[in-house]
């Protein structure tokens, strides 16, 4: 019988302890999400409504006009469209370079490789702005700043007529412009490298005996093994340099201007340019606009992102 | 791939040279370390005298202090320089032990498996993907004194609400309040090392009338200390590049007052705005030296701390 008060005391403020928690996580929770509404609703409040101080989170209906105006002042498409490419042939070369690089310094033997692997790790530790300043002079030296492609090149695509050449030639442009973006990817990034050797590490040993009893190649190894074997870790490497990538603004402020710029560009450069009052309702409706293609991808990946941490390797 | 740029940008670091007459390019070895780094100090006279002393050596004051009653003016050459390295490192010094201590508490609360967990977990990590660009631009809104709401629930509980964007004093903080808003990143790494202790020890404490501090401090983070580490050097390595948030927040040259003008953006403006590729590379191999040294001194230190399980 004296027991039982205690028990029920201890049952009680687990409860209360159970309740305490999550009010605190709600409270983090409505913390960290809040800026994030802020955007979304009052990209959707009506300008007439906007200049209430403070704004309302809710308008007295949704202004949809918000979008189609802030696109009219400043495109959307075609930084989407460049953002994407760039991406595209920078998360491609990233993937693949660090992926081959990966799999020769986990599985392959030859001279000096541990050396080596320090000197890639040791890149981590370098300001992205210390390799920057002489990339850009190599490539103004070859005169690829905002530059057009060579004449032969676009010769090739004036021949097609209407849209499709003109949006083709568009892409030419694109692609020969931003050549200094993301070309720089193709050597694979140290931190991915380190990654994927983690990862590559971790496969038993067993499988390569086995093909390499069969007379497989270093090269059908990588391709046929290696490579399906490791989905996960590529799948977060991808994942990460996209964002990566759709972050940067330095890289496109130095190397793109006018038509080619990237969303990042673009909004840097709607936000900042000096309109009275302010079109806060357009700037942060494009804002959403900048930032809701990548939130999709989360939704989609969301366990890569949020479980790919514990695979990034640190724990070593 | 790295190893090249970065010999070039060694070379160039010893030259003057310029992007708009490249043909005019000379070594001249340390000068361009030797105008970062001359620094003076003055004895400061009644009739203001110092302050041509200083002058006439093309040194600007940038800080005045006082030994036994007697007032020094300090003079640099280049007083940008200094102010972006006192820029960069209070975020860093003050901003990081906080995002930490905040990551930390965070994954703690996030790391047992309980209802609904995952979406917590996915509302504090979201601010993560947001580019820093749109952060910058939200934030700014979100700060305004007039019209956002920090101020408006601050003056809700009678708090008289800073001018985030205009005050020097307070540009700073915002911008560390702005980066605590993506802690998730460190959250995730932090939540993973609190997951992987095994349970046995905190039962085993439990017998020996352990309280949740001891719990805490004895099991919990000398047990997690190689993932703080790694947060930690992380963190200042990517805290000395800090570049978009203040870029969007205040603009290229960090105002008011200088007081957003980071180190990469010093940099970025001797290269882009000046063309003077000598002196950006110069700025480069000086942020890489001190990238090194603090993660060495870290990684000294760490060394009485961090706890390695093998």
């Amino acid at each position: 019988m004296t027991h039982l008060p205690i028990v029920k005391r201890s049952h009680l403020s687990k409860h209360i302890r159970n309740i305490l928690f999550y009010a605190l996580l709600v409270l983090l929770g409505v913390l960290f999400i809040y800026p994030l509404l802020f955007m979304f609703g009052i990209s959707l409040v009506p300008a007439s409504e906007v200049i209430q101080v403070p704004p309302p989170l809710m308008g007295s209906r949704l202004a949809f006009e918000n979008y189609v105006r802030a696109i009219a002042r400043e495109p959307y498409i075609r930084p989407l469209v460049s953002t994407l490419v760039i991406i595209g042939l920078g998360t491609f070369g990233n993937t693949l370079a660090s992926t081959m690089a990966a799999y020769s310094f986990a599985r392959l033997k030859w001279p000096g490789k541990d050396i080596f692997f320090i000197i890639s790790l040791g890149t981590i530790m370098v300001p992205y702005v210390l390799t920057m300043v002489p990339l850009f002079v190599f490539w103004s030296r070859l005169g690829m700043i905002h530059a057009q492609p060579p004449a032969f090149l676009l010769g090739i695509f004036t021949k097609v007529p209407g849209v499709v050449g003109s949006g083709l030639i568009y892409l030419v442009s694109l692609f020969w412009g931003s050549i200094p973006l993301w070309l720089v990817y193709f050597g694979g990034s140290a931190y991915d490298i380190f990654l994927l050797r983690q990862f590559m590490r971790s496969i038993p040993q067993e499988l390569f005996d086995v093909a390499e009893v069969d007379g497989a190649s270093d090269w059908q190894i990588f391709w046929k093994i290696m490579v399906p074997l490791s989905r996960p870790a590529i799948i977060i490497v991808v994942l990460f340099h996209i964002v990566f990538m759709w972050h940067d603004l330095l890289g496109p402020l130095l190397y793109l201007s006018g038509d080619y710029a990237t969303l990042s560009q673009s909004l840097q450069r709607f936000s900042g340019s000096i309109h009275l009052p302010p079109p806060w309702e357009q700037i942060l409706a494009y804002s959403v606009l900048v930032t809701l293609p990548l939130l999709l991808m989360f939704l989609f990946f969301q366990r890569y992102f949020i479980n790919g941490i514990s695979l990034t390797g640190m724990k070593e | 791939m790295n190893v090249i740029p970065m010999s070039v940008a060694f070379y160039n670091s010893f030259t003057d040279f310029n992007l708009l007459y490249p043909k005019d390019t000379k070594f001249i070895g340390l000068e361009n370390f030797e105008k970062l780094f001359t620094i003076k100090a003055v004895e400061i006279d009644a009739e203001g005298e110092y302050y041509h002393v200083l002058l006439e050596e093309k040194l600007i004051p940038i800080y005045q202090f006082s030994i036994r009653g007697i007032k020094y003016a300090v003079g640099a050459r280049e007083p940008l320089f200094w102010k972006s390295i006192y820029n960069t490192l209070f975020i860093i010094i003050i901003g990081l032990p906080l995002q930490i201590a905040i990551a930390f508490i965070i994954s703690y609360l996030v790391s047992t498996d309980r209802l609904a967990i995952g979406i917590f977990r996915s509302l504090i990590y979201l601010p993560v993907l947001v580019p820093p660009v749109v952060v910058g631009v939200v934030w700014k809104i979100v700060l305004n004194p007039r019209f956002g709401p920090v101020n408006a629930a601050l003056g809700r509980l009678w708090i008289d609400g800073p001018n985030w964007s205009r005050d020097p004093a307070w540009t700073k903080p915002a911008i560390i309040l702005i980066m605590l808003w993506s802690v998730g990143g460190s959250m995730l790494i932090l939540m993973a090392a609190i997951k992987d202790v095994p349970k046995d020890y905190y039962e085993a404490a439990e017998l020996d009338g352990a309280n949740w501090i001891q719990k805490m401090t004895r099991i919990t983070i000398p047990l997690t200390s190689p993932a703080i580490l790694f947060v930690t050097i992380t963190g200042i390595i990517f805290g000395f590049q800090t570049f978009t948030i203040p870029y969007v927040y205040s603009g290229p040259t960090g105002q008011p007052d200088d007081s957003l003008l980071f180190f990469t953006m010093n940099l970025y403006n001797h290269a882009v705005a000046y063309n003077n590729m000598g002196k950006a590379s110069a700025l480069g191999v000086v942020l890489f030296l001190i990238t090194m040294a603090f993660t060495f001194l870290i990684l000294r230190f760490s060394r009485q701390f961090v706890y390695y399980r093998s």
